[in-house]
């Protein structure tokens, strides 16, 4: 059998087989965002790039996993432990910065370690992501994960750089994301433009 | 007139006739093939087939436009079809000599194809040499980030290395997104 191709170039990511089955017997079209899409995209699993739990947006509420057979300890809100991996259903809809996707806008299929697929924020949407905490809280490793996702995926058939530029400048990230693209055009990235990035700020 | 088939020249050798019915002016597609006598306006460019058959090779290297700009990148079919969501025999379809292809068709297939040339042209860049270049900075940034407290304690509950360095003072409320302020009216 042919193996399956997958759209960019993702590294399968650990989801918990019981959330798996939740998701599917509730037909919940959960989306990983936040570290863990950064985690697939850049495949690394160190301190800067790797996450300990799973963000997922949806429509569904913890106590809807229960009822389809998760076991939830306590009241935790949104989040709940399932196989030892914290989850978090952060409140959607799938977003960045001052920009709402529309469905399946910002969102392609990548591989679980475990088999089956799931949907995962694209790569180009995970850059601005990562670029939104960047612009807000001045976050170096944030930026790092920025660049890192960009560098393992702007070489895909499947990157499309004027969704990127069209998406920043509604999201209200243009400058940043203009400034991250020359670093990326220049092919050495450098400290002095990391510097940089933190000042830019929203716009 | 057939519209493709094999005629004759005046040397006698036998031509693929495809080329009389692309050099016609555009029309409106039939339904069926016309069995009948050609028209003037065929046998006038038959009759310049059959005395220059060198037209034949003219038309023919302007082919498909698809096809030639793929081909032209380097691009495989499998490749292109991939990126524009589509069956690579769709793709092949498409691809055939004197398709009629609508312009929006080919439009989407060349922006593709410019999208897929653009990314191959991009730099390869070394992520740790990057990151080496950043120094210690990006690593000691990561107890700077703001989390859910509850979140916080769950990562820690499970060992996670890095939210153990994360200062408690920073909170991010409710897992809220970072949004840009909202532009006062002037």
């Amino acid at each position: 059998m042919t193996p399956r191709r997958w759209h960019y170039a993702p590294s399968p990511i650990l989801v918990p087989k019981a959330l798996l089955d939740a998701f599917e017997q509730l037909r919940a079209e959960a989306v990983l965002v936040g570290g863990s899409a950064v985690q697939v995209w850049v495949g690394k699993r160190d301190g800067i790039f790797a996450t300990g739990d799973l963000d997922f947006i949806t429509h569904l509420s913890v106590w809807d996993l229960a009822k389809a057979g998760i076991h939830v300890e306590e009241q935790l809100g949104r989040h709940v432990v399932v196989e030892g991996i914290p989850i978090e259903f952060p409140t959607g809809p799938l977003a960045v910065g001052a920009c709402v996707f529309e469905k399946g806008e910002a969102s392609t299929l990548v591989p679980t370690v475990e088999g089956r697929p799931v949907l995962c924020l694209r790569p180009e949407a995970s850059v601005l992501d990562r670029l939104t905490w960047v612009a807000g809280d001045q976050l170096e490793v944030a930026y790092a994960q920025a660049l890192g996702v960009a560098v393992s995926q702007f070489r895909q058939v499947d990157w499309d750089g004027d969704w990127v530029d069209a998406i920043a400048l509604k999201a209200g990230l243009g400058r940043l994301w203009r400034h991250l693209k020359g670093e990326l055009a220049s092919g050495a990235p450098t400290a002095q433009g990391l510097t940089r990035a933190l000042k830019i700020g929203w716009g | 007139m057939r519209p493709v088939g094999y005629v004759t020249d005046c040397e006698g050798r036998r031509v693929f006739a495809l080329v009389p019915v692309a050099q016609l002016r555009p029309t409106a597609p039939r339904r069926k093939v016309s069995l009948g006598p050609a028209t003037d306006e065929e046998q006038a460019v038959l009759s310049r087939l059959l005395t220059a058959p060198a037209a034949c090779l003219e038309t023919f290297a302007q082919a498909n436009p698809i096809r030639s700009a793929r081909e032209a990148a380097g691009i495989t079919q499998a490749d292109l079809s991939f990126a524009m969501g589509i069956s690579q025999p769709m793709l092949s379809r498409q691809e055939q000599p004197f398709r009629r292809l609508q312009s929006g068709t080919v439009r989407r297939t060349l922006v593709t194809i410019q999208r897929i040339q653009q990314n191959r042209s991009r730099p390869v860049i070394s992520l740790d040499a990057v990151l080496s270049e950043y120094g210690a900075r990006v690593a000691a940034s990561v107890a700077r980030k703001p989390r859910d407290p509850v979140e916080r304690q769950l990562l820690r509950e499970a060992g996670d290395p890095v939210a153990r360095l994360e200062v408690d003072e920073n909170i991010r409320e409710g897992g809220e997104r970072r949004r840009p302020p909202k532009r006062t009216p002037r």
